[in-house]
């Protein structure tokens, strides 16, 4: 057995992609451990596994149920005492001794830790948190697994830090092929990335999701729909699907439009007397419960490197039909799906029909075989340790 | 800002530009007025330019002292934002004879429909019907012409001397000289 202990630090563990992708990779972590199988194949795997998170959310259950210890450095709602002043420091022009506080704060919170071999930056979002808190031990092996493509990078890093996200890690991750502007922020480092997507939520029985049983032959009532899943807005590409959706309501009958996720934020909602075709049925713990059968998933994204809801369909025979987006184009090659350039409408429009008509059932088909095969927790996990801890 | 629709507007562009090739969008042929453009979201519509191809296309140009010099004389102004109860600028527009694609919410379809130019007002979130009534409209300028005056004559029903008085019997309660 291992001696390795590993801290992973996570910017938040809320109801979305990169939260919910640690959840299972650290179940599969638990469960291939308890059952001896980093024995066989990779030796130790990550060891004792300690997850610090920026802050909780839904998920803090599941993940604190499988690994040593959980750590929230803030409260789910509002900010720390700590936090507070180092916000308040800043707004009067005392931006140092404010980060000095939250730093202190920080590193009290981990000091009964045991001192990490390995450090997991998961998510862009987490690097900021492990630069106040790396000084408090001694220099791990550090892997930064990035679930971010340049936009959500440079949104998630202050300015100053994107140096060291660049240089700093002994190994980078990431769930897709950089971008050509993250190819850039990297530098020669970007051709030594280690590809490690995410999974699907299916292990030897029925699908699950993090927090609980669900069934793939639980599905909504009612005609096929074109669905998207997400946080509404810029990067998910909601203005996309309400032009898409749009331009599907002709001829009769049209299919419904449902975005699972809530509505558009302030800023980006349309006026209410705007009646548009589509139905929000807010966050769900299980989306495909009201997703009826036949339907096509439509990722109109702008940026997103694999989101997992395409495996989630995939694995659940649904047709997935995307923007051409971070590694969506590479899942979906080979006749499992269909790409269109993100701003045309108008292409959207043509697979979105194609992959409601008799050809959908062939290429969700492929699809299907393709997730199950290639991205099963048991085919990710060892991918996972392998690029994360030292060799 | 987001509920402007600077990106709706680059969404238009690039959907024109994809469905509707003859028509051509010359570089610097279009521009976005106004807004800051030091802001994480002008980085977002400038993402979409690039995506789009369209960075040669269009200006951010931010904001300006005046919109004289920006009025396109021979095109359309594009009209985009998620909500906009009275924009201004479509009334501006149309004093100078510059018909407006809006969408069919807030002020700006309300003007339009008044003024019988209801052809250029569509649903909500419609990308595709906006690129296309634009394109049209750019197409053919004797009735981009004939849209600009009819805007026009409805616009000079809303000038300033003309409303105020209204306005101003509306909250006294009486007609005024």
């Amino acid at each position: 057995m291992t001696s390795l202990c590993t801290w992973i630090v996570v910017h938040d563990l809320g109801r979305s992609g990169a939260p919910i992708a640690l959840a299972r990779m650290l179940r599969w972590h638990r469960a291939t451990a308890r059952a001896g199988g980093f024995d066989r194949t990779i030796e130790g795997g990550l060891g004792s596994i300690h997850v610090i998170a920026h802050r909780g959310g839904p998920l803090a259950g599941a993940v604190a149920s499988e690994v040593a210890s959980l750590t929230v450095l803030e409260p789910d709602q509002g900010r720390s005492p700590a936090l507070t002043a180092a916000v308040a420091a800043a707004q009067l022009g005392l931006p140092a001794p404010g980060a000095a506080v939250l730093t202190h704060h920080r590193r009290r919170a981990v000091r009964s830790l045991p001192r990490p071999d390995v450090v997991v930056v998961h998510g862009a979002g987490a690097w900021p948190v492990w630069a106040s808190l790396e000084r408090a031990t001694a220099r791990p092996w550090l892997a930064l697994h990035l679930h971010e493509l340049s936009i959500g990078v440079r949104r998630s890093v202050p300015t100053a830090l994107l140096g060291e996200l660049a240089s700093r890690p002994d190994a980078i991750a990431m769930v897709c092929q950089p971008d050509a502007a993250l190819h850039d922020l990297l530098g020669p480092r970007a051709r030594a990335v280690s590809i490690v997507p995410g999974c699907t939520d299916e292990e030897d029985g029925p699908p699950r999701s993090p927090s609980g049983p669900t069934s793939a032959s639980r599905r909504g009532a009612g005609a096929p729909a074109v669905v998207a899943v997400g946080e509404a807005g810029w990067r998910k590409g909601t203005d996309r699907f309400l032009a898409l959706a749009r331009q599907l309501t002709a001829p009769t009958p049209a299919p419904e439009l449902l975005w699972i996720g809530a509505e558009p934020g302030p800023g980006w909602a349309w006026s209410v007397d705007a009646d548009l075709p589509v139905r929000w049925t807010g966050a769900l713990d299980d989306p495909w419960a009201v997703v009826p059968e036949g339907s096509v998933l439509a990722i109109p994204s702008r940026e997103d490197p694999l989101p997992l809801v395409a495996l989630e369909a995939g694995i659940r025979g649904l047709p997935v039909v995307a923007a051409a987006t971070g590694g969506l184009p590479s899942l979906l090659a080979e006749g499992r799906g269909w790409v269109a350039p993100g701003h045309d409408v108008r292409a959207l429009e043509v697979v979105v029909r194609e992959a409601l008509g008799p050809a959908g059932a062939e290429r969700a088909e492929r699809l299907r075989a393709h997730v199950a095969e290639c991205f099963r927790p048991d085919a990710v996990g060892p991918r996972w340790v392998a690029a994360l801890r030292p060799a | 800002m987001p509920r402007k629709g600077a990106d709706l507007f680059v969404s238009v562009l690039a959907q024109l530009r994809s469905s509707q090739p003859a028509t051509t969008l010359r570089a610097g042929g279009a521009a976005w007025v106004g807004g800051p453009i030091a802001h994480p979201f002008a980085d977002l519509v400038r993402a979409d330019l690039e995506a789009a191809g369209l960075g040669p296309v269009v200006r951010l140009a931010g904001p300006q002292p005046s919109l004289e010099p920006w009025w396109p004389a021979k095109g359309l102004l594009l009209h985009a934002p998620r909500e906009d109860p009275a924009p201004l600028v479509v009334l501006e527009a149309a004093m100078r004879g510059v018909p407006t694609v809006t969408w069919a919410t807030g002020g700006a379809g309300t003007f339009l429909e008044a003024a019988g130019a209801g052809d250029l007002v569509v649903d909500a979130g419609d990308v595709v019907a906006m690129a296309d009534r634009a394109a049209a409209l750019l197409a053919a300028p004797e009735r981009r012409a004939e849209l600009g005056e009819q805007v026009r004559i409805a616009a000079s029903e809303r000038s300033t001397d003309r409303v105020a008085p209204r306005l101003l019997a509306d909250l006294i309660g009486r007609e005024t000289a």
